[in-house]
């Protein structure tokens, strides 16, 4: 990396220097719905991932609507996803540029070039395969809002996805719309079967002949119509493992939706999702973002910062980066 | 669904004590409330309904010590519980006139962890 990254920390030098091709772990922020926080919780996630003596790159995926840089208080910059995409810079490490904070690097979105949203296959597997290639500890994506194929594909293809809800209806209706899409993509990858193609795809709308509307269903035809697949969409959904994070919380009851979302997921859909943690709505954000710096930051003692605190070492204790390598 | 047991519907184990078997219909009945959150998209309002019924019933029969040994004695002979201790599955009230209510969606209850 030619950004002043830092040093690794201490525990992680020896072994960082060892390796020949060290590969770090692609965490992904999704959420389906805009205006959620994801940028805040990515931006101040990486931060307290840095303060633990990881060292992170952000990667501001939400092609077309990138602000990823604001949250973190960096101006636009000169060099950006964009760029690398369209091959005007090849190394992705070129497009790294350091933030305020020791370890923590940016890879911006900065919205100059639209097209990036629409970015073929080619070019997604392009960049999927250089940012696991950064020398860091761990590559954190900030996914854009709704469920097109590029958002999905950046979710599915990280060692670990976060779905960010907030307790409103419209923001649960929508998680629940990406966990759906997410899974339906997963499956329509791996099935080898004509036929289990089709029926995922029949899954892609409710209204088709199937009338398949969750995930369970799709398993009851697969196993009436498809047997032969049947432990192969099995083995699918029980490695889908989507973690929730529920941001702007005002109350106990809202903290507990998150284990709610968690048993509706196993009994309703046959998903196996897991509750990250939750971070209280705090004054403190918004000012943050007003000032253009990052609140955990700007306010180390507030509320939201000591739960994104606890968020990342819980992140940290479910993925041992050890197992990585 | 038929193969469900009681224990499953509230996501207990067999051998879960009382305050287990409360709390795990409390938490039950929040997950199945009107305006929860956590089910909003995934079921329809007689689902809902339906659920709440048979976690009431499940409750109702774990929560006293007579009937659920009955019941548990049921599930050890294979004999099958008796037949009005099942409440029938509410179906969505279909509008006048309109379509017939929609064939009950497959739910899966995960088998329950230890501790639950």
């Amino acid at each position: 990396l030619n950004v002043p990254l830092a040093a690794a920390a201490p525990e992680t030098a020896p072994v960082l220097a060892a390796l020949t091709h060290p590969r770090g772990r692609i965490w992904s922020i999704g959420g389906g719905k805009g205006g959620i926080g994801k940028s805040l919780l990515a931006a101040s996630l990486g931060h307290e991932l840095c303060r633990l003596g990881k060292r992170v790159v952000l990667v501001d995926a939400d092609l077309g609507g990138a602000n990823l840089h604001t949250c973190l208080g960096v101006a636009p910059p000169d060099l950006t996803l964009g760029d690398f995409i369209c091959r005007r810079v090849e190394r992705i490490e070129d497009v790294v540029v350091p933030t305020a904070y020791p370890r923590l690097g940016l890879v911006s979105g900065a919205s100059d070039f639209l097209a990036a949203a629409n970015i073929k296959h080619l070019q997604k597997v392009r960049v999927l395969n250089r940012i696991r290639s950064l020398n860091v500890d761990i590559v954190l994506l900030d996914l854009g809002a709704g469920t097109s194929f590029n958002i999905i594909d950046f979710f599915l293809a990280s060692d670990l996805g976060l779905l960010t809800v907030i307790p409103e209806p419209t923001s649960i209706e929508n998680g629940y719309r990406f966990i759906k899409s997410a899974l339906y993509r997963k499956l329509r990858a791996a099935a080898q079967h004509e036929l289990l193609r089709e029926i995922v795809d029949g899954a892609l709308d409710p209204k088709s002949p199937r009338g398949i509307r969750t995930p369970l269903e799709l398993l009851a035809a697969v196993q009436r119509e498809c047997p032969d697949s049947l432990d192969l969409v099995k083995r699918e959904m029980a490695a889908f493992r989507p973690r929730f994070v529920v941001n702007q919380v005002r109350g106990g009851q809202d903290a507990a939706v998150g284990h709610q979302l968690v048993t509706a997921c196993a009994r309703h859909l046959g998903i196996r999702a897991e509750y990250a943690g939750f971070v209280h709505y705090d004054d403190a954000v918004w000012q943050g973002v007003r000032q253009r710096r990052l609140f955990a930051a700007a306010s180390p003692t507030c509320r939201a910062a000591g739960e994104v605190a606890q968020l990342a070492r819980t992140l940290l204790q479910a993925e041992p980066l050890a197992l990585a390598w | 669904m038929s193969s469900q047991t009681l224990y499953d519907v509230l996501g207990v184990v067999p051998s879960a004590g009382l305050s287990q078997i409360e709390k795990a219909y409390r938490r039950a009945l929040d997950l199945y409330s009107e305006g929860s959150l956590a089910t909003y998209t995934l079921l329809d309002q007689g689902e809902q309904e339906s659920l709440r019924q048979r976690v009431q019933h499940a409750y109702d029969v774990l929560r006293d010590p007579a009937k659920r040994s009955r019941y548990d004695e049921e599930l050890r002979t294979g004999r099958s519980p008796a037949p009005e201790s099942a409440p029938a599955r509410t179906p969505a009230p279909a509008p006048a006139g309109g379509p017939p209510a929609p064939a009950p969606r497959a739910v899966y209850m995960p088998p329950a962890r230890p501790g639950a």
